[in-house]
């Protein structure tokens, strides 16, 4: 198979497969059967594709033309490739946890759901693959449209209003800083191609760089950085797979990407660094570590509690993309897939130990390290990688943003950086130390520990330690990519 | 087929005229066929005659044989061959409309006068689009602003204010034709010509400031009143609300368009963006209401509880994003807004259409009756959507090419200023468009009434329409390409 047509297959075979979802909608088996054989079509060949790279090779393809200097274009890196292995990945693995969550649940919108789940995916390919800024730009969209139905899907008021302030903070965010900036930027350039050294390097002063850097930071509200945060906490009245799709896979993931990759291949280091603004957006970001940290201790409801874990961990990315030193870059790019694995191991865990035993607040968490013992030593895993504690995936990128900052000349921050780990283990070994606890009996019972999905959440957590052990690789793999 | 081919500016205008007519002295059934067909073979014509004269514009077709100046003629050239086949595709969609849920909208005695009216309005505007002579281009002006008045007026059946509304309408057209035929005298007075492109050169060889400066006062402030410019659009949100659908469906998607483009012939290819009266105009009337349009016509479209005002409220607002691009006065600006202008075209038509078919089924016209109209009639719903995307820009649809290559004119020019405003005017469509989306795709709603179906000759066309939007969407370098070339063109023509 060429490899121009494995990207584009990346992209079509999770579209397609929404399709093949709805047309199955009267044949629950089939229709999840079909969207797990996409799953793995996606993630082979995303692997397929990261294998071609690591020989050297660098596929790329123009699907359509817009404009002089605006293709459609997609382009396999590095960096863009491993986002798509570890999203299908993901995406294969929440998929076998859905089945079984949706089931249980008695879901009256399964279908749905299969179907937007894929389409989000396919947007997220997207993005992972652009040849460009317009392409990104494009997909990031189009990501925003195919989660709407997914934030929405109960269908309740509530499920409403989340849907209206989540539409509400990406769209008019996307088009005032990122769909502004990506028109500046072409307008400079004539084109918006991400090009290793930053295709804006040389053509900007410190100003202007100050202000793109503003308007696409804040512009990928999806990251959920500290004023844009406020649609993610909402978000979470959806069911527990799309949380961890918005968390993991998809959306929150996709928005730090963007913004790694912007700073990387548009901006550049050079503007980057001498951006005028760059200071305080350093500092916005680690603000938003700290505050979301805080706001976690204070949240009862366990999935609360991730939403804002999600917004410190992923405001690190942030972080490091700013410092733009080669070791904050890198730890950045492992943070980025350290906390995906992570993450999807807590929200596995808390949604299965939430069916099984009824619990969902951190108070409520006593005798759960017995009544479902599987679930909480995954999640034990799973706050354990978050928190940087080796051997699993989140201890390396956590040293190296530390390295990072003591490289870049700024000990403040690297105080700030442990502090913050520091807090990240207080908000989630409570929940665990409170787990080890013997409990007062279930609250409500259900029967389902030894469910289907339940293997989920064990897969993601061998995931983290895997990927501890292969970071040096994944660093090798990463290396052409960055600085 | 060559003699029909040579001669077809001329059929443009004429086809329709004699369908017209015919159609008004038929019965309703039969002229609403009249009217129908007739538009599809303009369709026709106006297609072939663009493949047929491919690279040959641009063509001068001399009324009678009478050579120019003396002689009236009409010019095909790049820059207004995309318009003609827009106005012709939306003329098409209109008078199928009559055929489809438009058909209840006018009945009784006036049954055969509203697709007679409807030809005679397709035909003035490609006039408007097509003429190279000033005056001949008031005449076309006022024949499709007086079928238009009558379309309006043809709502007063069913909703009595939609009299008022066309009555409003009648006194500003009045107005902003007056305007017009003032400044065309000026004109005459200053150069001793009718003809835009004798009237050009002989502006560069002798002339007459301040006569210019009058003329060109007055031409703006007539063709602004006839698009409907920020202060001046206090006509169309009634008139477009109230009017039956297809007229509304004709009148906000190609009407505006002409008059604004034949403001661009006469403001880029007649007096040329170097003129002080132009720089003056367009950067201190222009731009600044160009800009309050945009935010003007958002903010009310947010408040607007009567889907058919939203749209047009959204429609003054795109009228301004059209005036503040041509206020930029750059070739790359003049391109965008061609883009934009079809983007807004073929986005209002489908989406008047659309929010006809889906008002047959719950006989209200509040957004809320949107709700659940993709479970009733997915096809409609989908067109509807597609529509509504457009308007907000998404990527993907032409509004959003419109949209990028707008904002980066006005980046490229350094009006920073316009670009944010451009940016907040689509920001607002999100409040908007977004609580529309919701009814139309995810709200439950009331099953649809026994026996009541969306017609095919409404939902295929709208659908083409959609389909187009989408297609030039993805695929616009084709389109880019020629609306480059075709503001290209119109400037040269005024740098001369």
């Amino acid at each position: 198979m060429s490899l121009e047509l494995a990207l584009i297959l990346m992209i079509a075979l999770p579209f397609a497969s929404a399709f093949v979802a709805a047309a199955f909608d009267g044949a629950p088996d089939a229709r999840d059967a079909a969207v797990g054989l996409f799953a793995i079509g996606t993630f082979a060949l995303a692997l397929m594709t990261a294998g071609e790279i690591w020989d050297g090779r660098a596929p790329a393809l123009t699907i359509a033309s817009i404009a002089p200097g605006l293709p459609i274009a997609l382009r396999a890196e590095p960096l863009g490739a491993a986002f798509a292995v570890i999203s299908s990945g993901l995406w294969l693995v929440t998929h076998v946890y859905s089945i079984g969550y949706m089931r249980e649940t008695e879901d009256l919108q399964q279908t749905r759901f299969f179907a937007f789940v894929s389409l989000a995916v396919a947007a997220t390919m997207g993005v992972a693959l652009s040849a460009n800024l317009f392409t990104l730009f494009i997909f990031y969209e189009c990501l925003t449209f195919a989660t709407y139905p997914l934030v929405v899907h109960y269908g309740d008021e509530a499920s409403r209003r989340a849907g209206a302030v989540y539409i509400g903070i990406l769209l008019p965010a996307s088009f005032a800083g990122l769909f502004a900036a990506s028109v500046w930027t072409y307008t400079i350039a004539g084109r918006t191609d991400f090009e290793a050294g930053g295709l804006l390097t040389g053509m900007i002063d410190a100003n202007l760089a100050g202000l793109l850097l503003v308007l696409f930071v804040f512009g990928c509200a999806k990251s959920a950085i500290i004023p844009m945060h406020l649609w993610l906490p909402r978000a979470m009245v959806a069911p527990t797979p799309v949380s961890a799709l918005l968390h993991a896979v998809c959306v929150v993931s996709a928005g730090v990407f963007a913004i790694l990759k912007i700073c990387l291949f548009i901006l550049g280091p050079e503007a980057v660094a001498t951006a005028v603004t760059r200071e305080a957006m350093t500092w916005i970001a680690a603000a938003s570590v700290t505050i979301a940290s805080i706001l976690a201790l204070t949240r009862d409801d366990i999935k609360a509690r991730l939403a804002y874990s999600t917004i410190s961990q992923l405001s690190l990315v942030i972080l490091g993309a700013l410092l733009m030193t080669p070791t904050g870059v890198l730890g950045a790019s492992l943070q980025m897939f350290a906390h995906a694995m992570a993450k999807i191991t807590l929200f596995f865990a808390a949604g299965l130990i939430a069916t099984s035993t009824g619990r969902t607040r951190v108070s409520e968490y006593a005798g759960v390290s017995t009544e479902a013992p599987v679930a909480f030593w995954c999640f034990v895993i799973g706050a354990a990688s978050l928190v940087g504690l080796p051997p699993f995936a989140g201890a390396w990128p956590k040293l190296m943003l530390l390295n990072g900052a003591a490289e870049a000349g700024r000990p403040m921050l690297a105080a700030l950086l442990g502090a913050s780990s520091v807090l990240t283990a207080i908000y989630l070994f409570e929940p665990v130390i409170k787990g080890l606890r013997p409990g007062s009996g279930p609250v409500a019972s259900r029967t389902s520990a030894a469910s289907f999905g339940a293997m989920a959440p064990v897969i993601t957590a061998l995931g983290t330690i895997g990927l501890f052990v292969f970071s040096a690789a994944l660093a090798a793999f990463l290396k052409p990519s960055l600085l | 087929m060559n003699a029909i081919l040579t001669h077809a500016p001329a059929l443009f205008v004429v086809l329709p005229f004699v369908a017209a007519a015919i159609a008004a002295l038929c019965p309703r059934h039969v002229a609403a066929w009249i009217a129908a067909i007739t538009a599809c073979l303009v369709l026709a014509l106006t297609v072939g005659y663009e493949i047929s004269t491919e690279g040959a514009r641009p063509l001068i077709y001399a009324f009678g044989g009478f050579a120019p100046p003396a002689g009236i003629t009409f010019r095909i050239d790049d820059f207004n061959i995309i318009p003609i086949i827009l106005i012709s595709a939306i003329g098409a969609v209109a008078a199928l409309h009559t055929l489809g849920d438009g058909a209840h909208e006018a009945s009784g005695s006036r049954g055969s006068l509203a697709p007679a009216l409807l030809l005679l309005e397709i035909g003035a505007l490609l006039g408007v689009a097509s003429t190279g002579d000033a005056f001949n281009l008031f005449v076309f002006l006022e024949v499709a602003s007086v079928s238009a008045y009558g379309l309006v007026a043809l709502g007063g059946d069913r909703d009595k204010r939609g009299f008022k509304a066309a009555f409003d309408y009648l006194i500003f057209g009045a107005l902003g034709a007056s305007f017009y035929v003032v400044g065309v005298g000026f004109l005459y007075m200053s150069t001793g010509s009718l003809n835009f492109a004798d009237i050009a050169a002989r502006l560069r060889v002798a002339p007459a400031p301040q006569l210019e400066a009058a003329a060109y006062g007055f031409l703006f402030t007539g063709l602004a009143l006839k698009a409907a410019m920020f202060p001046l659009h206090g006509w169309l949100p009634r008139a477009y609300a109230l009017a039956p659908s297809f007229a509304t469906a004709l009148l906000a998607g190609a009407s505006g368009a002409a008059a604004l483009l034949a403001l661009a012939r006469v403001t880029f290819g007649v007096f040329g963006d170097a003129h002080p009266m132009i720089v003056m105009v367009l950067q201190t009337l222009a731009a600044p209401l160009g800009a309050a349009a945009i935010l003007w016509g958002g903010l009310r479209a947010i408040y607007a509880k009567d889907a058919r005002l939203m749209l047009s409220f959204s429609a003054v607002a795109e009228a301004g994003f059209l005036f503040l691009g041509l206020s930029l006065g750059t070739q790359a600006a003049l391109a965008a807004v061609l883009v934009k202008i079809i983007a807004d075209g073929l986005g209002k038509t489908t989406l008047f259409v659309a929010a006809a078919s889906a008002r047959r089924l719950t006989s209200s016209t509040s957004v809320e009756s949107w709700r659940g109209a993709f479970a009733r009639q997915p096809a409609a719903a989908a067109a509807l959507s597609i529509g509504l995307a457009s308007t907000l820009g998404a990527p993907l649809t032409l509004g959003f090419v419109g949209k990028w290559l707008l904002v980066d004119a006005a980046i490229a020019r350094g009006w920073i200023w316009a670009a944010v405003i451009m940016v907040i005017g689509s920001i607002l469509p999100v409040i908007y468009v977004g609580r529309s989306l919701e009814r139309v795709l995810f709200q439950p709603g009331p099953p649809a009434p026994e026996g009541v179906k969306a017609s095919p000759f409404s939902i295929a066309p709208i659908l083409l329409c959609a389909a187009a939007l989408v297609i030039t969407g993805v695929a616009s370098a084709p389109l880019v390409d020629a609306a480059g070339s075709a503001a290209a063109e119109l400037m040269a023509e005024g740098a001369r």
